[in-house]
């Protein structure tokens, strides 16, 4: 690799594209003037402020947080229990069920979103806090199936076999040993879940009330009609929110299992 | 460990798994004595392993029934049979402890606290682990895994220890070790040991009886060295080493006729349609008319000869093309050469007849 | 890496003894019944529905379909959608393959840190990112200024498809780096080596050897970074120009500014149908990429 300098330019370069964008948000959250003008004028901290103080704003966080911790637990319910029910069908039938449990992956949000703004207009559940629950659970399910899914196909059957000649009726089992060896898919696919819920856009674009603006909503229509910049706020509220949830999460995993591994030795 | 002695009975045990396969157990029988260290034996898919499985509980069997001390277990499910399995990847629980690991089947038992305390800390004493107690399974070699899953499926004294393959995935060396370990553990529990391999020395190094498995059925049952001198039919001789193998006929009840040899049968009765069996390490080579009286002998070309040390092997290529083998004392084999024209021969008990 | 995990479900490795799974089919209908219930709730029946609605209203017969190729703007944005689509699976691919090659070469804490840097903006909020690219490229934005005092272009890239093209591409990156390592990973690097030692330049061994063992893994990345292109909406909605739409763009148009759900349901079903057969194919010629790669052996 000491002989590719060339690569390594191009890799440095892309590590640039993928990271260095998005901090020209913290220097534009903090401007003083009311545009978004770059470099800021002046500086200060009014569109946290305002953030926080605003009605608008202050709601679209509300409904967003509620949104999320709504469907975050149904997605995490269903998409667990549909991973353990594939593992019990054949490798063929598994295979077919995932694959069509997934497809909203695959599928253009956009179209799923007409779809549920086309049905959900008829049933009156457009512009209720219901309808974007159940929006952003169908498209959270997949996430925690996959993520499910990918650790009970790495977990060994041979596990719940010992434990059976060990002593321990299925239910002990699944308490003492299969449940805590999936847990980290199942972390993994709700903390995806939660993420992809209060970032979703297009489904709430169509579904939005005035009493339903969610905070991507309200930032899309913020920079789309009103050129106010509390989103330069809310965007860096949201990356460091969400950095910080990951990082504590790889944290803490990390430490868990050096934890583990640091014992004894 | 106490052994609660009890007669373990698999009869005409049958497990199909349905659509038009052969059976992957075809009706076996098999009694082992309390204390035996029995081993299945045989190629994968001869049913050894789900054998064990229905004996485990994993595996209901289609029909037949295992019994314990004259109880029926067949119903039973693997939680309730009480006993010892070791795995073939040892199947420790990854997120427990070595402590947590041994103490496992006590817990699921109610043992109270300072109970389980001290059975494990015995234990894990006994096999050579104190002091990794606090370990997690990643954290230990191959061989110390193996220790804490014997230690785990030994602590509640089950009454049978069933292990599946449980050599299977190291090298060469860690397996002779762990073999010898195994046998002494097996001395000094005194516990039915139903062991499974589809290597036949392992086989021979441990086991008092070994059930040579093939397609579904036992096909040779016997001790290590009855088994290999006398194997009762083709496959088992196969199976068990190497073997010279001769398909001929009965000339006559004393004479045995292949290709143009005739050789003397000896004493005792044998199978009408038979096949005449010799081990490499009985046969002997020697130039023609050099054949001692009273052996029988066939007429070989020396294909190869590699010294071994104590030991030389002569490769031989028969008159029907088939290929076969001596092996003898490095100092009988200093004058052989390849393409010397030979007699292979063997003296009356070396040989035996078995069924094809 | 979504997609690509999807497929892997399959293949998990075969379990010893087949017969031990234990519990009854009761349980396992009862576990699938909500995931069942959900997907056909929320997903199949309103999909079907739409599709019905694109042929029923407001009469029965495909001409909201016929509209999208007659009236000549809809295919010019179609076109235009596929266009900026296929300009992003090529861009993403040129910056992915180096950029996942490097992770397969590099030493483990290198790899971690190139691993995180991926997935940083994985997690970053989609808004945020196109946000972000907003303040860049709007006149007067340090791109913007960039270009004017270095090249002497005054090209304010707010607004136009290039801008939309550069800022997709960021966002889909870590949707082409992810699979593409996972497939580079498994190429046995030996093979180069060999064919270097057979005599082979440095470029002709990566040229001959590496790059066809790669190809299904480009295949892959590069369909899937098209695919997620074709339905994107929040990047050209803000970046691009309302003079140059895309597809999404067009949908929720028809949707909120309009209500022809029809027109906006034909679209839509069309959307589908693209990329479903983009998907198909890419399958195909990695699939046939993976048996020619076998077959050389």
């Amino acid at each position: 690799m000491r002989r590719a300098p060339l690569l390594w330019i191009v890799v440095c370069s892309v590590a640039a594209l993928l990271t260095v964008p998005t901090l020209f948000l913290i220097p534009m959250s903090l401007t003083g003037g009311s545009t978004f003008q770059f470099p800021p004028p002046s500086w200060s901290l009014r569109w946290y402020r305002n953030l926080v103080e605003d009605r608008g704003w202050r709601d679209a966080v509300m409904v967003s947080l509620q949104v999320a911790v709504l469907s975050t637990p149904m997605a995490v319910a269903i998409g667990t229990g549909a991973a353990f029910g594939l593992m019990r069908l054949g490798a063929r039938l598994r295979l077919i069920g995932a694959g069509a449990l997934s497809a909203p992956l695959v599928i253009p949000n956009i179209l799923i979103a007409l779809a549920i703004y086309g049905m959900f207009l008829q049933m009156g559940l457009s512009g209720t806090i219901l309808g974007l629950v159940l929006g952003q659970t169908a498209l959270a399910v997949p996430f925690v199936l996959i993520a499910v899914l990918a650790r009970l196909q790495g977990y060994d059957r041979n596990l719940t076999a010992a434990a059976l000649s060990l002593g321990a009726t299925p239910a002990t089992v699944f308490r003492t040993v299969t449940f805590p060896l999936v847990l980290p898919g199942i972390v993994a696919g709700g903390v995806f879940a939660f993420v992809a819920s209060f970032d979703e856009l297009v489904i709430a674009l169509l579904l939005q009330s005035p009493r339903t603006v969610t905070l991507p909503v309200q930032m899309f229509n913020a920079v789309v009609e009103a050129a106010d910049p509390t989103i330069s706020a809310a965007s860096t509220v949201l990356v460091v929110v969400v950095s910080a949830v990951i990082l504590v999460a790889q944290i803490g995993w990390t430490r868990r299992s050096e934890k583990r591994s640091g014992s004894g030795a | 460990m106490n052994a609660r002695a009890g007669r373990l009975e698999i009869r005409e045990l049958v497990k199909h798994y349905g659509g038009d396969g052969p059976a992957a157990v075809a009706g076996i029988d098999l009694t082992i004595d309390p204390g035996e260290f029995i081993t299945l034996l045989g190629p994968s898919g001869s049913g050894k392993t789900t054998t064990l499985n229905m004996i485990a509980g994993f595996v209901p069997p289609t029909s037949g029934s295992i019994l314990l001390g004259g109880t029926d277990l067949t119903g039973l499910q693997p939680h309730k049979r009480g006993f010892g399995m070791v795995f073939q990847n040892y199947a420790l629980f990854p997120h427990m402890s070595v402590f947590d690991n041994v103490a496992y089947p006590l817990r699921q038992r109610g043992k109270s606290k300072a109970e389980i305390r001290k059975l494990v800390l015995d234990i894990v004493e006994r096999f050579g682990l104190a002091g990794l107690e606090r370990r997690r399974p990643a954290q230990l070699s191959g061989g110390q895994q193996q220790r804490v899953a014997l230690a785990r499926a030994l602590v509640f004294s089950p009454p049978v220890l069933l292990l599946d393959e449980p050599l299977g995935a190291l090298d060469r060396k860690l397996r002779a070790q762990l073999q010898l370990e195994l046998k002494k553990l097996h001395q000094e529990v005194g516990l039915t040991f139903v062991f499974v391999t589809h290597d036949q020395d392992e086989a021979m190094y441990l086991s008092d009886r070994i059930a040579v498995f093939d397609e579904g059925r036992i096909d040779g049952m016997g001790r290590p060295a009855e088994l290999y001198d006398d194997p009762g039919t083709l496959f088992v001789a196969n199976f068990l080493g190497e073997a010279n193998t001769f398909a001929g006929r009965f000339a006559d009840p004393r004479t045995y006729a292949w290709n143009d040899e005739k050789w003397r049968t000896g004493e005792g009765d044998h199978p009408a349609e038979a096949v005449l069996v010799v081990r490499p390490e009985r046969t002997r080579v020697f130039a023609p008319g050099e054949v001692p009286p009273g052996w029988n002998s066939v007429g070989a070309i020396v294909t190869d000869v590699s010294r071994l040390g104590p030991t030389s092997r002569i490769d031989l290529a028969f008159p029907d093309g088939r290929a076969g083998a001596a092996v003898l004392p490095s100092t009988d084999a200093v004058q052989v050469r390849v393409g010397d024209d030979v007699r292979a021969a063997w003296d009356l008990p070396s040989q035996a007849f078995v069924t094809p | 890496m979504t997609t690509t995990a999807v497929l892997d479900v399959g293949r998990a490795a075969p379990v010893r003894a087949a017969g031990r799974t234990t519990g009854s089919r009761t349980a396992t209908a009862l576990l699938l019944a909500p995931a069942v219930i959900a997907s056909l709730a929320l997903f199949v029946y309103p999909l079907a529905r739409i599709v019905v609605v694109s042929v029923t209203e407001p009469t029965i017969g495909l001409h909201n379909y016929a509209e999208l190729f007659t009236d000549g703007y809809t295919l010019r944005v179609l076109t235009r959608t596929l266009l900026v689509a296929l300009g992003v699976a090529v861009l993403d691919l040129l910056m992915a393959f180096p950029y996942a090659y490097a992770m397969t070469v590099c030493s483990p804490r290198v790899r971690a840190v190139l691993f995180t840097i991926v997935l940083i903006p994985f997690w970053t909020s989609a808004l945020a990112k196109n946000f972000a690219w907003m303040i860049l490229f709007q006149r007067g934005g340090l791109v913007d200024e960039f270009l004017k005092a270095t090249l002497g272009i005054d090209y304010p890239l707010l607004g136009t498809t290039p801008a939309v093209l550069i800022a997709m591409s960021q966002v889909l990156l870590p949707f082409a780096v992810l699979p593409l390592y996972a497939s580079l990973e498994q190429i046995d690097r030996r093979l180069v080596d060999a064919a270097q030692g057979l005599g082979a330049t440095r470029g002709r061994a990566f040229r001959q050897v590496y790059l066809p063992l790669a190809a299904p893994g480009l295949v892959a990345a590069g369909a899937l970074a098209f695919i997620l292109s074709l339905g994107f909406y929040i990047t050209p909605a803000l970046l691009g120009s309302p003079q140059q739409t895309l597809i999404a763009q067009l949908i929720m148009a028809r949707v909120e500014q309009v209500l022809d759900f029809a027109g906006a349901d034909a679209i839509g079903i069309f959307l589908l149908i693209v990329t479903v057969a983009m998907a198909l194919l890419s399958r195909w010629v990695s699939r046939r990429a993976t048996a020619r790669k076998e077959a050389a052996r």
